[in-house]
């Protein structure tokens, strides 16, 4: 699993690490075409963790939220997502998982470990304006945001 | 006098802090990690902007 960048949201002071690689990119309209082949950015290895682990407590003051997004986190294997997800949960910050599957496709062991999960293709036919949700603006329609606690929507 | 706030692993801040230097412009950096969350507020406030990087002229 490589780790494609990372990126501060001066709106939602949210720190987001995008994991590269998407198998199929159905999305329709995707705009993150430069993250959908696996082998862009540095492997997620101990060193990479080190890196991690530098740029958040150096940023720890203004961060409200961790984010973890690509790519297609999900169709990664699911010790490197659980282990990814387990290192941020020592920052005590609520963890953000971007995914284009459904809610009832996504592991429960991964639901278990975070606090809010994005659900749903991107879908250019959809575009709306006004689908916020939990303070998130989303770009179409069909995409929804579930708050969980202990893997269960609230 | 410009100010230039930018982050670490943001490639267009760097190219713009790299760009001004090249042409010799007056500019002070500032690193968003060195600011706290009010302040952050404020920037975005004052440049009616979320996306890094930011300049101010003042």
């Amino acid at each position: 699993m490589k780790l494609a960048t990372t990126q501060y949201s001066l709106n939602t002071k949210t720190f987001e690490i995008y994991i590269s690689g998407c198998i199929g990119h159905p999305c329709k309209g995707c705009y993150s075409k430069e993250l959908w082949d696996e082998n862009i950015g540095e492997e997620l290895d101990d060193d990479m963790y080190k890196s991690l682990m530098y740029k958040i407590e150096n940023n720890l003051h203004i961060i409200d939220n961790l984010m973890i997004c690509g790519g297609e986190i999900l169709e990664k294997p699911k010790e490197e997502i659980l282990k990814l997800i387990k290192f941020l949960k020592q920052y005590k910050k609520p963890i953000w998982l971007y995914t284009r599957f459904k809610y009832n496709k996504v592991d429960k062991d991964i639901l278990k470990e975070l606090d809010y999960i994005k659900c749903g293709q991107y879908d250019n036919t959809k575009l709306t304006g006004d689908n916020v949700q939990y303070g998130v603006k989303l770009a179409s329609s069909n995409q929804k945001i579930y708050k969980l606690n202990n893997g269960v929507q609230k | 006098m410009k100010t230039v706030y930018g982050a670490e692993n943001c490639p267009k801040c760097h190219k713009l802090k790299d760009k001004l230097t090249k042409q010799g412009e007056s500019f002070k950096y500032i690193d968003i990690s060195a600011l706290n969350k009010d302040e952050i507020e404020q920037l975005i406030e004052k440049a009616n902007s979320t996306s890094l990087p930011i300049i101010l002229v003042e």
